[in-house]
């Protein structure tokens, strides 16, 4: 009587145990690399509706993001500037302009707009743009070199981990009050200590329980 | 041993729990009621439907997962920005809002032009900083998918501009006839801009009738004031400055009246810091228990009709003892035999305690009570000093007498009105049965009706124009002191609308004028000042006008009073097959104005905690003798109507009455229609507020009333703690003294304190001897964190979400009952149960000491709801907050931006306003030594508690003032034995009865 299943059959079992390890290693790795947002956000780069160069404003021109973005000191929300402070400069500079002609005419109607939004947390954390400026972080350490992007890009993942790093140990990313918005600034090169600082009255101290962001 | 020592108050929530029945041991042991697995989702999937969906959404998210990212999401950045506007930046805007009877002067919050919640101006007299249910929940009205958003013409869809060719084709005819056969029904907004242009109207159109009608108009109290020589006018009671009150019929604390103002003075006089504090004293005669009686000293429970008989022997006993009252009166009274009566030594010793305080005492008269008893009381308070010091009268010369509403349908049976405007209320609903108001404005050719919603009254009228909401148009009101404050626009009409101010506007001249036209104009001719925009910019800004005061100060005449008090007949004593019937304004729904509001609807009432409905009130002598049951359907017989309602048994209601509350059985709205009973159809306009006759049959039919007062019991544990102010001198220590397990014998930590990590820790006091009960909090709590509303079948499954609750227990005898509230939010406790069973640190410790809620970890195993001992979490069953916001997306424009909504299947529970605690935080941080200052967080219980008993702070800093509140000997926490170190921390409640009456 020959046998029901052929020889080779007997290999089944050695073939299982060293392929499924293997299947299970990667199916892990590849989940832990490609649904992070290291992966998934990073380098997100949308196409905006009015191409708008950081690299030339912020950069080549040297304008203050305080000069375009001026509620991030008061507010949590780093207000996108109204497109009355665009024409504050392009009634002159460049007024004809097609690259502008959506400015123009929201200017002109009255209806906003429609920037894509770059940098996009969930409802349900709460970040202060104000707080963290107020502690001396710089807007370099979330956003990286704007100022040498012509399209804004997402550079850092954004994710819990990523923050939870800065919060359980700031004081790399901390700088005088004066240089958050220098995108040049090196604290280690100018030996900024910020235990040291005249200008703080309190150390920082940043949150790392759950509600000290979402609520 | 702990039972005998907490035996002298035994604590019960319902009869049946007094009684210990079955059913009610029974339900109390399960965490759910009997039903609650019954139920299916509402609209949605059933458990089965929704694994399989799921399943296949899964099989098909593993196919496509990772090819795509988050969805876009687009900003929108203003063209222009106003200048005032930072963007995530609340800004507050003072103006002023008419809540159930009392002008508040409000701030409110609006995010980028959207208003999200109100809060009490601290500058205005009648809110001194707080507010009251109906003012939180008027935010969600502005929201109402209900609400009028078309002109109507014979109930179909028309267009303004159709309505202005029919209101001019009016006009010039009134023009010609001078207004012959016209009717002006207006309703009683305290507004002097409003009745200046009544005025107008009434002298372009001299032939015009004008009537009034409202549930705020205080027909009785005016009338009294007018008798006694005090011409238009109201009255102004400062309770700070009064040692003992009588409340006769008066709900002064709870929902009667400027009741915010009273509850915040009053409580004054009663917050007490040690055994060595003074205390006032009050004594509340009532036939229905009320927050004023619950909160009373001392409690007696009589029938309405039996309040002139009451006061008769007052003054008798007020005489005798040589208390000065006017001639006529002297005389009438002195045949008053006070023995008779078997509150006889009641009265006495109220009256010995009036008279040995005069000008410290103060008599307050509930506005149904009949005119010569409102008279007869200022009398007595007169008499008694109070004056000029505990009261005081303000004349109200802009308001007019109109006629009333039964006049108005004698006009109309006359056939004299061919052409009606209805100004604000909804007189087709609140009218009295025997006015048959809805079968003569039929009569009536030509009908214009102003209003918020396509009601009852607009479905009857040949137009229905719809009114914009009180924030958003401009008016002014006018407080009982005379306080004046404009109301400004928070934001632009949501649907085309006009204010009744600009109706009227176009009925006087033919065409709309602004609204802020007519009310600066009123103000610019009122105050004649010299600079008069700096005058109104900073009324603007602050809320109030500054006026002189209208205190009047005229000589009251009595003459009238001996014939009035002799005049009124002595009401029969009710029975069985004769009882008394006594109306009163609902505390959700008021006169039905505020019934199609959810937030109303779903609050558990005061005292009977009874959601979604309203029934008739009963006590439970009375039930038995009526073989009545709650739940069970009546039949009402009354002067030829009837009415079919569900009979609810509740203690402290007066022998043979039965309670009717206003406001429900609507035949409009989708929140409304549907909830409870309309009593109005057996309501006579001769005695629109009490009356003797009514006859009940029980039907057999069970009816399902969503009350939550048996939603968890103390089961004689020492869950509220109360002594009378003897007591408490007696023994200081008590409350600690009533410990389940000994102060010291208790457990402790195993580890260090929490509050030894870091330096501010958050915590919060309740003074039980100043809580009123009022729910205040509760909404307010549900308009800041964006709680959801459930529904009435939700709540029978004990599932309602309010973050804060406010537990009511009776004790004493069932007839003749005390009532304490708690307030119960999270206790934030210190070694939390709940922390220690979630699967996933989806609720964990904050260094500050709070209990932390991470919506986002939660996956509803809802085991710590389980463990907890206080009953305080929360569970999205379904998906509230969607449903509700999907159904209606103007109801998503109320959420509090800073707070979370929530999804189905996740815990939630009070934060101590978290997001409050943040923004200190930052703020101190940015601009300070990161020390947030004692007072900077208010939390919005406690921002609008009108007699101030929650106190919240650091309790690490020995100055602030929770750490006060902490150290004084009244302070336990509930259920310490349990060692769960709860931050929320209650003073126990001291009453002040009279020794002789204990």
């Amino acid at each position: 009587m020959t046998p029901l299943f052929p020889r080779w059959t007997n290999r089944i079992p050695l073939a299982i145990a060293v392929v499924l390890p293997l299947v299970a290693v990667t199916l892990v790795a590849a989940i832990w690399y490609f649904f992070s947002p290291k992966f998934t956000d990073v380098g997100y780069r949308p196409t905006q509706p009015v191409p708008f160069s950081h690299k030339l404003h912020a950069g080549e021109m040297g304008l203050d993001c305080r000069y375009c973005h001026n509620t991030i000191e008061r507010s949590a929300f780093a207000a996108i500037p109204p497109t009355q402070t665009c024409m504050g400069c392009h009634k002159t500079v460049l007024p004809k302009s097609g690259k502008l002609a959506l400015v123009r005419e929201s200017f002109a109607t009255g209806k906003p707009i429609p920037w894509v939004k770059v940098h996009q947390l969930p409802e349900f954390a709460k970040f202060n743009h104000s707080a963290h400026l107020g502690a001396g972080v710089g807007c370099v350490s979330c956003h990286a070199r704007i100022d040498q992007m012509p399209v804004v890009q997402m550079a850092k993942p954004l994710s819990m981990s990523w923050c939870l790093d800065c919060h359980r140990e700031p004081h790399p990313n901390l700088r005088p009050k004066s240089q958050v918005t220098n995108m040049g600034y090196d604290a280690i090169a100018a030996g900024y200590d910020p235990l040291k600082d005249p200008e703080r009255l309190h150390q920082v101290n940043p949150p790392l329980h759950c509600s000290g962001c979402h609520y | 041993m702990t039972q005998e020592k907490n035996s002298n108050h035994k604590y019960w929530r319902s009869t049946d729990d007094l009684a210990g029945t079955p059913e009610f041991v029974n339900a109390s042991q399960n965490e759910f009621t009997d039903k609650a697995f019954d139920a299916e989702p509402e609209n949605g999937l059933g458990r089965r439907k929704f694994l399989g969906v799921v399943g296949a959404s899964m099989a098909v998210a593993g196919l496509t997962s990772g090819c795509f990212r988050k969805p876009k999401e687009k900003i929108l950045p203003y063209a222009v920005r106003p200048e005032e506007i930072i963007e995530g930046k609340p800004l507050f805007y003072a103006t002023s809002l008419l809540a159930g009877s009392t002008v508040l002067g409000v701030l409110v919050e609006s995010h980028e032009g959207r208003p999200t919640k109100i809060e009490g101006n601290p500058q205005h007299p009648m809110s001194f900083g707080a507010t009251n249910t109906w003012a939180q929940a008027q935010i969600l009205d502005l929201y109402d998918p209900d609400r009028s958003r078309h002109v109507l013409n014979a109930n179909s869809a028309s267009t303004f501009a159709a309505l202005k060719l029919a209101l001019k084709a009016q006009f010039e005819a009134d023009k010609k006839t001078g207004g012959k056969g016209v009717a002006l029904v207006i309703d009683a907004t305290p507004s002097p801009t409003y009745l200046s242009l009544v005025k107008q109207f009434a002298a372009a159109f001299p032939q015009a009738k004008i009537y009034q009608d409202d549930a705020i108009l205080q027909v009785n109290r005016r009338a009294s004031l007018k008798n006694l020589g005090h011409g238009s006018a109201l009255l102004n009671y400062h309770a700070d400055k009064a040692d003992v009150v009588l409340a006769l019929d008066s709900d002064f604390i709870g929902f009667e009246g400027d009741s915010v103002r009273n509850a915040r003075l009053f409580a004054s006089k009663r917050r007490i810091k040690s055994e060595d504090s003074r205390m006032n004293r009050l004594y509340s005669v009532e036939p229905v228990l009320t927050c004023t009686g619950a909160t009373a000293d001392n409690r007696l429970s009589l029938r309405s009709s039996q309040m002139g008989e009451f006061i008769l022997i007052l003054a008798a006993e007020l005489s005798r003892l040589g208390v000065k009252l006017p001639a006529a009166v002297e005389a009438r009274v002195k045949a008053t035999n006070a023995a008779s009566v078997s509150y006889a030594k009641w009265v006495s010793t109220l009256s010995t305690d009036l008279a040995s305080n005069r000008g410290k005492s103060l008599i307050i008269v509930g506005e149904s009570q009949p005119e010569w008893v409102h008279s007869l009381a200022f009398a007595l308070n007169e008499g008694l000093g109070s004056l000029g010091t505990t009261m005081s009268v303000v004349s109200d010369a802009d308001a007019t007498d109109f006629e009333t509403l039964a006049q108005f349908a004698d006009s109309v049976k006359q056939a004299q009105i061919q052409s009606v405007f209805i100004l604000g209320g909804n007189p087709v609903y609140t009218a009295s049965v025997d006015l048959k108001i809805p079968e003569l404005l039929k009569q009536i050719p030509n009908s214009f009706h102003l209003g918020y919603y396509p009601d009852e009254t607009a479905q009857l009228c040949t137009w229905h124009i719809p009114q914009c909401h009180s924030l958003e148009a401009w008016g002014d009101l006018r407080a009982s002191d005379a306080t004046c404050g404009i109301r400004q626009p928070l934001i632009a009409p949501l649907f085309e609308s006009l204010s009744e101010i600009e109706f009227i506007s176009s009925l006087v001249s033919g065409a709309v004028v602004s609204g802020y036209e007519l009310v600066r104009g009123h103000w610019q001719t009122k105050l004649k000042s010299t600079d008069f925009m700096r005058d109104w910019r900073k009324a603007l800004h602050d809320g109030i006008f500054t006026l002189p005061s209208a205190t009047s100060t005229a000589a009251s005449k009595y003459d009238f009073l001996g014939a009035a008090i002799s005049a009124s007949a002595a009401q029969p004593a009710p029975s069985a097959d004769s009882l008394e019937l006594r109306f009163v304004y609902d505390s959700h729904a008021f006169d039905g104005r505020y019934a199609n509001n959810a937030w109303m609807q779903e609050l558990p009432d005061s005292i009977s905690k009874l959601t979604w409905d309203n029934a008739a009130l009963m006590s439970p002598k009375t039930a038995l003798a009526l073989g009545v049951s709650s739940g069970k359907m009546i039949e009402l017989t009354y002067q030829g109507a009837k009415l079919n309602i569900a009979a609810f048994v509740v203690p402290g209601v007066a022998e043979f009455t039965v309670v009717l509350p206003l406001g429900y059985g609507r035949q409009f709205g989708s929140v409304a229609k549907g909830a409870g009973f309309n009593v109005n159809i057996v309501r006579q306009s001769a005695t629109p507020w009490f009356g003797v006759g009514a006859k009940i049959v029980v039907g057999t039919e069970i009816y399902a009333l969503a009350s939550t007062q048996e939603h968890g019991s103390m089961e004689n544990r020492p869950i509220v703690r109360e002594a009378t102010l003897a007591e408490y001198r007696k023994d200081p220590e008590f409350a600690e003294k009533m410990e389940m397990v000994e102060k010291s014998k208790q457990k402790t930590f195993l580890w260090d304190r929490p509050n030894t990590i870091s330096g501010q820790q958050w915590g919060m006091t309740i003074d039980l001897s100043v809580c009123t009960g009022c729910n205040a909090c509760t909404i307010a709590c549900q308009a800041e964190n964006n709680i959801s509303v459930v529904g009435k079948k939700q709540v029978l499954n004990g599932r309602e979400m309010h973050w804060i609750r406010i537990d009511r227990y009776f004790n004493g005898s069932v007839d003749d009952p005390q009532s304490v509230f708690q307030p119960l939010n999270c206790m934030q406790c210190e070694n939390a149960p709940c922390e220690s069973v979630c699967p996933v640190g989806a609720t964990v410790h904050s260094p500050e000491g709070l209990n932390d809620m991470a919506y986002n970890r939660c996956i509803g195993t809802r085991y710590c709801a389980n463990n907890c001992p206080y009953k305080v979490r929360r569970f999205n069953f379904h998906n509230y907050a969607s449903r509700n916001d999907d159904a209606n997306p103007l109801y998503a424009m109320q959420k509090n931006p800073n707070v979370t909504v929530r999804f189905r299947g996740v815990m939630e529970k009070c934060t101590y306003c978290v997001q409050r605690i943040n923004e200190s935080k930052i703020e101190s941080r940015k601009n300070g030594n990161g020390v947030v200052a004692d007072g900077a967080i208010v939390t919005a219980c406690q921002q609008v508690c009108p007699t101030e008993a929650i106190v919240f702070g650091d309790i690490n800093n020995p100055e602030s003032k929770v750490a006060q509140m902490k150290r004084q000997n009244r302070d336990y926490a509930l259920l310490a034995e349990l060692n769960t170190q709860p931050r929320t921390s209650y003073l126990a409640k001291i009453r002040n009865p009279h020794p002789e009456l204990v």
